[in-house]
């Protein structure tokens, strides 16, 4: 009856609900009249009964009279509260002294008639019951202590109806409906649900939410609580990353969690998903985190919306990782995506709009010191100064067109590119059916003009419970973008103020575009020069069935099928213009430079699909209340293929039409091809815990891929884990009352890794792309392309955990901390033992071993004062890791300056500098360098030769490790959040050290290829008035000499940094209010992203979250948002 | 009932799962797996084809060429990695004694710079593809007469490549067969000596196989002319002179000799004859796909180029009046020193571009005047801050200059994939010419082969009665103009062990008299270049002082890459390349 009635209820018919519910109570006192009819006497006054019953409720006890009795109750939930709970001792005692004890105190009266008893409410009660069916409640919030709380939320259950407790901590709500639900909210502290239940006032007491120990967690293949886990995780909270005003989750997760490492490396629009290592780096292989989206391995993390969410757990130990164990050597990241709840619809919509601007970027001198510095390069060279101090004077006035000072990036630069995002979904259920349906747009534009980004995605999830034991979930997934940039790619456009000396004109007076003697003119180029455009299409889906037989409690079977595919069109219209050459400068005289090619257009198409078959058998059951015990299995099958092909015509006439149609079919070319991949997997697992308190976890993996040959690919990787809820045992409860959670676990296992390239077995030959002629037509040419490894098999990483858990003071403080330590053996890597003359580039073999420790933690601190609410988080990572074979060339590895094995991977080597040569003689007595070499030259150790001592020489013997790799080995986080009334402030700090960049080519040296000169550089410099052997830039040169550019710990920078990255202020409007409206919730704020960015090394002109050593990578944005969030 | 029915389709889907093993037996797509590749005689036939590619050349002629006194590379050519190669044996520096470019001088070299290593794995990965083909067709059982010539080709690529690898490295390690992960590789290298048996080996088995010229759809392929050829130029870097002269004789004296010098030197290397008579060897270059750039980057900056590989003075000294005497010979009835450029062996039009010779229909610049005021005009050609010569001199050997400039590359030429020329016959009879005087001294066979290549650029023959030393200097004059910038002369300057060829080149500088506009500016023809009233010729050592460090032990081969010796101790260094210095 009851969840008929919620239909009705959905629809709003005026009056309807009422209208039902006099109907029903008119029934029932039908029925009630009938009965009494039958009525005779006196079984009530001679029928005796014995009860003893403690802490049940009212219903059993009147269940245990009928049993023991012919009384039949009658009664409406409603109005008589049954599930109270009461103790009852009697002793032959006749129904009405039982009745009258059992409902004591209450407003419950009763009528016996005979053998049928009719419970009901006094008098006034009902008739308020029959008058109006809806009434006022009101009532006061306090917190544990009895202290009062003010701006609680309270509103009625799927309704828009509410209010705020006020400053006394009282509410007053009108026109709730007899059986309506009161929820009481308030940041920090759970979510209660009172039944009204004719009650006028409602008292209620708020407690402090429990973080962590009643935590559901997302883990592999199921999900646990977070206080019987022995496995080492991070949960990233929802909230966190949508905080964020990014288009790819992968970013939003950088200081969140504690062992994730987080590397993006370019921030193009449409191409900026980060890099994410657990704990650190552990292979020389791929070292990437396996990403797992709703139970699906190798989703694209990418595809996803950050407003679809619901939760992110990085699984980190071996006991974590174990059910992805063939691919979780590297770590799980685990994303959750909402899911419908049964309830009234729950219509959200998310917008938020913001304009972005680069965080750091080189400072380029102007025009006329360019000509200044030279001039100052060629004296130091001897040559003759090629500006006269006519000409400077000329850049330093600006008023001469052709002595311009041109800023290229500004010439290039959209001011304040927009990035927006629009989410909006509906959730909800039914009976039988829940729902989430979300559609999401996105917005960015780059950097430069015609450089964008758009994408759109929808999801509906929706679960049906096709009886009460089978339940069928279809998820689906569809996501389209476009990514647009003109045709040469936009690391050309970050190089090219990096390579055009401010002293080029954009254009000639008449409105022609320079040629630049470096490069293209870049504002010519991004204007004429044509367009890239990517376009994906991406679908995901999978349908569950999930059977939990009523006849074998604790049981689920599921199966799944998982069909992903997706693909894209990559069309490349390349538009050559004409510019002009400049011949003389002082005469303004330019030449015309007609284009040397005619249009051409590329396109080209990808497809790739993902099939999977799962099922499950999951068995949990409690032995003797106290033994719990689950066991888990699971077979999995999946396969993969892609195909592209691409096409391409040249010589168009016309720039009037970008398709393959128009051009001349005299010269096109067409490629293609296709790979194919499969993989099978089991699964299993089981636990145990005494009582929650004792825990024991045993997993195993079985995995078999097509990427090894037959009989080296199946692979076993167990796993096992423990823990103990300290604060469990008596002697905490008793004596540290302060400590509310302390679990100490441990885990040990085996995870595998085979992403590595295909077919390494085998021996293949491939037909090349450039043909040979022969009598005068081209002939198809092929070669061996791969020496094949019959041996190669899985990588395995064996891992060792140790953690700790607590929260102590209610939360005042939680900490969360693990040691870990890991050693990849087996890693696929080429041996650097063999010599070239094999002829080919070698396979990898299992020969790498690396050792990875290091520890992770969380603190957080979280308080209420009053309605100040806070919660401060702080994670920290510490990974270092260490080669301890590598298959080294016998040379490098006999040498224990030049070894690289026993250092961390991708360590920095290169020669240790000395500063700067002073003087002729400081020269002629130093190591040999080289001939060339002046005062204001980079001064280098003579350390090594190939006798193993100094030799008088520096050369590539005097290479060592100098630095740190570019993958930070500490990277932390602090994350602030406060709520006070309606404001709301998130903060989230994040840094790294200990990693080591070095600059090169136009975003390291002055003049290099032609290219222009940082201010920094100036700055500086070694100048022969400036003698110093520790000027910071070696003496200017027209071109960088090689002994100055030679790669050394001259160049090295610290990327130490600290940066403020996400910084919300948010205000949610009054709920009374807003409820005027029919509007449940609505809050408003202000965002930015990467706001503050502190760099240790004051060299560092880079964004320091990216790294590309010629500085062309697309820096991080700084991103200021205004957003809503609506629910209604 | 119902609940039957869910536990059968729960069951359908563990059916679906519980599918074989099979699912993880995957091929690739993308390539042919080696067990089916050598089965079907026209891949084999593609994996030849692929070996041509490799005789292409590994770094543009004017690079190699600027190693020696034939050439700078230009300021223009622009990235500092072509103007490296001017510093390998010598240090560079300019007129003022300032560092130019790049330092790299034999003392620092064996921390192999990138040029260098990449030569070596290079050749070794070329080298395996032939041992691969080689290996391969040998195991074919009934080979029919296409397989054995398939396997011949192969043999003249090997030996091919490894003439290459000895070049630059002297003896190296001879890798005959495809070596497996498992195979030992750390092997010593072996002498030079032993190198030029097996090449001659190779190259013999592949000239018994070869037919002597190819027709229709296979012009290109190697002939057994090649092998013999090439086998001969083996021989005569070898110093294995009488050897050398017989191989060379035996292509000369053959009655049905498929070769003969093309009429006319300029137009031999022009696409419209490609794989005319003269040519023995050559890379057949097809547009757009594979394409030699090289002496397009040679062209001044005017005409599209970058302005590389400028010849030297010292070059274009070598080209001798029509009457065989030299430019600045006063006794020659063509001695004009107020225009040297007239008057010249015409290798010397087809290969320099010179001050106002006309290219493209527009007269070259490279000097430069004053106009009206005082002003200093400079000639187009050398006015620019890049893409300008060095010395005076433009390279325009391969370059049809004949016609209109084109804005499109696909104009230039070679880039239109005209063929680049690896071995011709003119190389035969200078080659036959020198191993024979260096045998047995001047014979008149020895006249015959030189003066041939000399009479065809309109030059005299040789003076007769030439010493053994005197014919040595002329012939070595005759391959030094002949086969100028098509990658000879440097191994020819390394094999003379002649260090007068890296001494410092002289450039020219030329002033200009201009006729000028009544307003004082200098008047112009219609293709808006200066009109040029009279030239003054000077010569001087200029744009790069070359400092040849031969007391530092300097050895003649490039070092063996350091990396390489890393990884295989057996390896010994070249010369005192291992890192002592003076």
């Amino acid at each position: 009856m009851k969840k008929n009635e919620c239909i009705f209820r959905e629809w709003k018919i005026p009056g309807l609900q009422k209208a039902l519910r006099i109907m029903r109570l008119t029934v029932f006192l039908l029925f009630l009249s009938v009965i009494s009819v039958f009525a005779s006497k006196s079984y009530s006054q001679t029928k005796v009964l014995n009860l003893n019953m403690k802490n049940s409720t009212v219903k059993e006890v009147l269940r245990n009279i009928e049993k023991q009795s012919e009384f039949v109750f009658m009664y409406s939930e409603k109005l008589v509260d049954v599930n109270r709970e009461t103790s009852v001792n009697v002793k032959n005692q006749k129904i009405n002294e039982v009745l009258d004890e059992l409902f004591a105190g209450t407003n419950v009266e009763y009528k016996v008639k005979d053998r049928f008893i009719l419970l009901t409410i006094s008098e006034g009660d009902t008739n308020d019951l029959f008058g109006q069916q809806q009434k006022s409640v009101s009532g006061s919030v306090a917190d544990e202590n009895g202290q009062p709380l003010p701006g609680v939320t309270v509103t009625v259950k799927g309704t828009t109806s509410g209010t705020i407790t006020n400053g006394n901590g009282e509410f007053s709500i009108s026109n709730v409906p007899e059986d309506a639900v009161l929820q009481f909210s308030f940041i920090g502290l759970k979510t209660r649900e009172i039944e009204v239940a004719g009650k006028d006032i409602i008292n209620v007491v708020m407690e402090e939410e429990t973080i962590g120990i009643d935590e559901i967690v997302v883990i592999g293949y199921t999900t646990q609580k977070k206080g019987t886990m022995t496995s080492s995780v991070s949960v990233v909270k929802a909230d966190d990353i949508q905080k964020n005003a990014v288009a790819d989750v992968s970013n939003t997760l950088s200081g969140k969690a504690s062992g994730l490492i987080v590397r993006n490396n370019n921030a193009e629009p449409g191409n900026d998903a980060s890099t994410i290592y657990v704990r650190g780096v552990s292979t020389t292989g791929n070292n990437d985190a396996l990403v797992v989206v709703d139970g699906i391995p190798d989703r694209d993390l990418t595809l996803i919306d950050i407003n679809d969410i619901e939760s992110v757990t990085v699984l980190k130990d071996a006991s974590a990782v174990a059910p992805y164990g063939s691919r979780g050597a590297n770590g799980v990241i685990l994303i959750t995506t909402k899911r419908g709840k049964e309830g009234k619809p729950t219509i959200s919509y998310k917008a938020y709009y913001g304009v972005s601007k680069p965080t750091r970027l080189p400072e380029f001198c102007s025009s006329a010191d360019y000509a200044r510095m030279f001039n100052e390069a060629s004296r130091n060279e001897g040559k003759t100064e090629p500006f006269t101090s006519d000409d400077i004077s000329k850049f330093e006035s600006g008023t001469n067109p052709d002595y311009p000072n041109t800023n290229w990036w500004d010439e290039i630069i959209q001011k304040d590119p927009l990035q927006a995002q629009h989410n909006l979904s509906i959730s909800g259920g039914k009976e039988n059916i829940n729902y989430y349906l979300s559609l999401g747009a996105y917005r960015q534009d780059g950097y430069f003009d015609k450089a964008d980004f758009r994408k759109y995605n929808i999801r509906t999830n929706i679960d049906a419970n096709v009886t009460k034991d089978f339940k069928v979930s279809l998820d689906m997934m569809g996501y389209t973008d476009e990514d647009n940039n003109p045709s040469k790619s936009i690391s050309m456009f970050l190089e090219y103020p990096m390579r055009i000396p401010n002293t080029w004109p954009v254009k000639i007076s008449d409105g022609q575009y320079v040629k630049p003697t470096v490069c293209d003119n870049a504002v010519a180029e991004l204007e004429y020069g044509g367009s890239t455009v990517d376009k994906g299409n991406n679908f995901n889906g999978s349908l569950t069935f999930e059977y939990k037989p009523s006849f074998i409690g604790g049981l689920t079977l599921k199966g799944l099928g998982v069909y992903d595919f997706g693909g894209s069109h990559t069309k490349i219209w390349v538009t050559p213009y004409t510019t002009w050459r400049m011949i003389d400068r002082a005469n303004s005289l330019y030449e015309e430079i007609p284009p040397t090619t005619k249009p051409s257009l590329e396109e080209r198409s990808y497809f790739s699909s993902a099939k999977q078959v799962e099922f499950h058998a999951d068995y949990k059951t409690t032995i003797a209340e106290k033994h719990n015990l689950g066991a888990l299995f699971v077979f999995n099958l999946t396969e993969w293929n892609s195909n592209w092909m691409n096409g391409k015509r040249i010589n168009y006439a016309s720039t009037s039409i970008d398709q393959l149609f128009a051009g001349p079919s005299d010269g096109q070319s067409t490629d293609g091809s296709a790979s194919e991949g499969s993989r099978l997997g089991y699964i299993g697992r089981l636990t145990y815990d005494y009582s929650a308190k004792y825990m024991a976890e045993v997993n195993f993996r079985y995995d078999g891929s097509m990427k090894f040959a037959p009989g080296q690919r199946w692979g076993f990787f167990p796993s096992f884990s423990l823990g103990w809820r300290i604060s469990e045992e008596n002697f905490i409860k008793d004596n540290l009352k302060f400590i509310d959670n302390l679990k100490l676990r441990g885990s040990w296992g085996q995870a595998g890794n085979d992403r590595v390239g295909d077919y390494q077995y085998l021996a293949t030959y491939a037909m090349q792309s450039t043909p040979y002629s022969l009598g005068g037509d081209a002939v198809q040419a092929a070669k061996e392309s791969r020496l094949p490894n019959p041996d190669i098999t899985w990588e395995v990483a064996t891992l060792t955990d140790i953690g700790l858990e607590g929260t102590l003071w209610k939360h005042l403080l939680t900490i969360e901390a693990d040691y870990f330590f890991k050693r990849t053996e087996d890693i696929l890597r080429p041996t650097q033992k063999t010599s070239s003359i094999i002829g080919i580039a070698l396979p990898d073999a299992n020969i790498g071993i690396v050792e990875n420790k290091g520890i992770d933690f969380t603190l957080g601190h979280h308080n209420r004062i009053n309605d100040f609410n806070y919660h401060v988080n702080f994670v920290y990572t510490y990974a270092t890791n260490k080669t301890i074979e590598l298959g080294e060339a016998e040379g490098t590895l006999n040498d224990p300056f030049r070894r690289q094995t026993g250092n961390p991977l991708n360590s920095s080597y290169g020669k240790i500098a000395e500063g700067l040569f002073t003087s002729v003689e400081e020269i002629a007595n130093s190591p040999y360098q080289g001939s060339g070499i002046v005062p204001g030259d980079i001064k280098y150790k003579d350390f090594n030769g190939p006798d193993g001592v100094p030799d008088g020489v520096i050369d590539a013997y005097d290479v060592t490790k100098i630095g740190y790799s570019s993958v930070p080995e500490i990277i932390y986080g602090i994350n602030i959040s406060a709520e006070y009334k309606g404001f709301d402030l998130a903060m989230n700090f994040q840094g790294a050290t200990h990693v080591n960049y070095t600059f090169t080519d136009y975003a390291g040296y002055a003049f290099y290829n032609g290219g222009n000169i940082q201010t920094w550089q100036i700055e500086e410099r070694w100048t022969t008035e400036n003698n110093n052997a520790n000027a910071r830039y070696p003496r200017l040169t027209t071109s960088p000499g090689s002994n100055n550019i030679t790669t050394s710990s001259y160049w090295l920078r610290d990327a130490t940094y600290l940066r403020l990255k996400t910084l919300q202020i948010g205000y949610s409007f009054n709920q009374s209010l807003l409820s005027k409206v029919n509007v449940k919730g609505l809050r408003v704020y202000l965002s930015g992203q990467n706001v503050f960015t502190w760099v240790k090394d004051d060299l560092f002109k880079f964004d320091p979250e990216a790294y590309h050593q010629w500085g062309q990578f697309y820096p991080r944005a700084k991103v200021y948002t205004i957003g809503i969030d609506l629910t209604f | 009932m119902k609940k039957i029915q869910y536990i059968v389709i729960t069951a359908i889907l563990f059916a679906f799962v519980g599918c074989s093993e099979d699912i993880l037996d995957k091929k690739p797509l993308d390539q042919y797996s080696d067990a089916d590749f050598w089965k079907d005689p026209n891949l084999a036939v593609t994996a030849i084809n692929q070996l041509y590619k490799y005789l292409t050349p590994d770094d543009s002629y004017h690079n190699w060429e600027a190693f020696t006194n034939n050439a700078i590379n230009g300021v223009g050519s622009g990235s500092e990695n072509s103007r490296k190669y001017t510093q390998i044996g010598w240090t560079a520096e300019d007129a003022n004694n300032g560092m130019r470019g790049w330092t790299m001088d034999c003392a620092i070299m064996h921390a192999a710079p990138w040029f260098v290593s990449s030569k070596w794995e290079l050749y070794y990965r070329e080298i395996r593809d032939c041992n691969n083909a080689i290996k391969n067709l040998t195991a074919t059982e009934n080979k029919n007469e296409r397989l054995e010539q398939l396997l011949g080709e192969a043999k003249f690529v090997r030996a091919y490549l490894y003439h290459m690898l000895t070049n630059y490295f002297g003896g190296v390690i001879i890798v005959d067969t495809p070596l497996g992960l498992k195979d030992e590789v750390n092997l010593p290298r072996d002498t030079y000596n032993d190198c030029v048996d097996f090449m001659i080996n190779d190259l013999d088995d592949a000239a018994a196989v070869l037919p002597k010229i190819w027709t229709g759809e296979d012009v290109g392929r190697a002939t057994s002319g090649a092998a013999k050829a090439l086998k001969g130029r083996i021989q005569l870097y070898g110093e294995r002179w009488s050897d050398a002269a017989a191989t060379y004789q035996s292509i000369i004296d053959d009655p049905e000799r498929p070769y003969d010098l093309f009429p006319d030197y300029q137009t031999m290397f022009f696409q419209e004859n490609e794989n005319n008579q003269e040519v023995i060897t050559d890379v057949q270059f097809i547009y757009p796909e594979l394409l030699y750039h090289g002496n397009n980057q040679c062209l001044p900056g005017s005409q599209n180029g970058w302005g590389a590989g400028n010849p030297t003075q010292d070059l274009v000294d070598q080209f001798e009046l029509l009457d065989g005497k030299s430019w600045d010979d006063p006794s020659s009835e063509y001695y004009n020193p107020s225009d040297p450029y007239a008057n010249r062996d015409k290798r010397f039009y087809a290969t320099i571009q010179y001050d106002q010779g006309v290219y493209f229909g527009k007269r070259l610049e490279t000097g430069s005047g004053f106009d009206g005021d005082e002003n200093l005009v400079k000639g187009i050609d050398v006015e620019k801050n890049n893409d300008v010569t060095q010395t005076g001199y433009y390279l325009c050997k391969y370059i049809d200059a004949r016609g209109e400039l084109k804005y499109d590359a696909a104009a230039s030429i070679p880039s239109k994939g005209t063929n680049v020329i690896v071995m011709r016959y003119a190389e035969v009879l200078l080659g036959y010419a020198e191993a024979k005087n260096e045998a047995n001294g001047p014979d008149n066979s020895i006249y015959e082969a030189i003066n041939e290549v000399r009479n065809r650029a309109g030059l005299p023959g040789l003076p007769t009665g030439l010493s053994q030393d005197e014919m040595r200097s002329k012939i070595r004059k005759e391959r030094r103009v002949e086969l100028s910038f098509e990658h000879l002369y440097y191994f020819d300057c390394l094999r003379w062990r002649d260090e007068s060829r890296f001494a410092t080149p002289h450039v020219v500088n030329i002033s200009y008299t201009y006729e000028l506009n009544s307003d004082g500016s200098v008047k112009t023809d219609e293709t808006q270049r200066k009109i040029v009233i009279s030239r003054e010729f000077s010569y001087a050592e200029y744009a790069e002082k070359r400092v040849f460090n031969l007391d530092t032990d300097f050895s003649w081969f490039f070092p063996i890459p350091q990396e390489e010796l890393d990884k295989n101790p057996e390896i010994i260094q070249n010369g005192d390349f291992t890192g002592n210095t003076k």
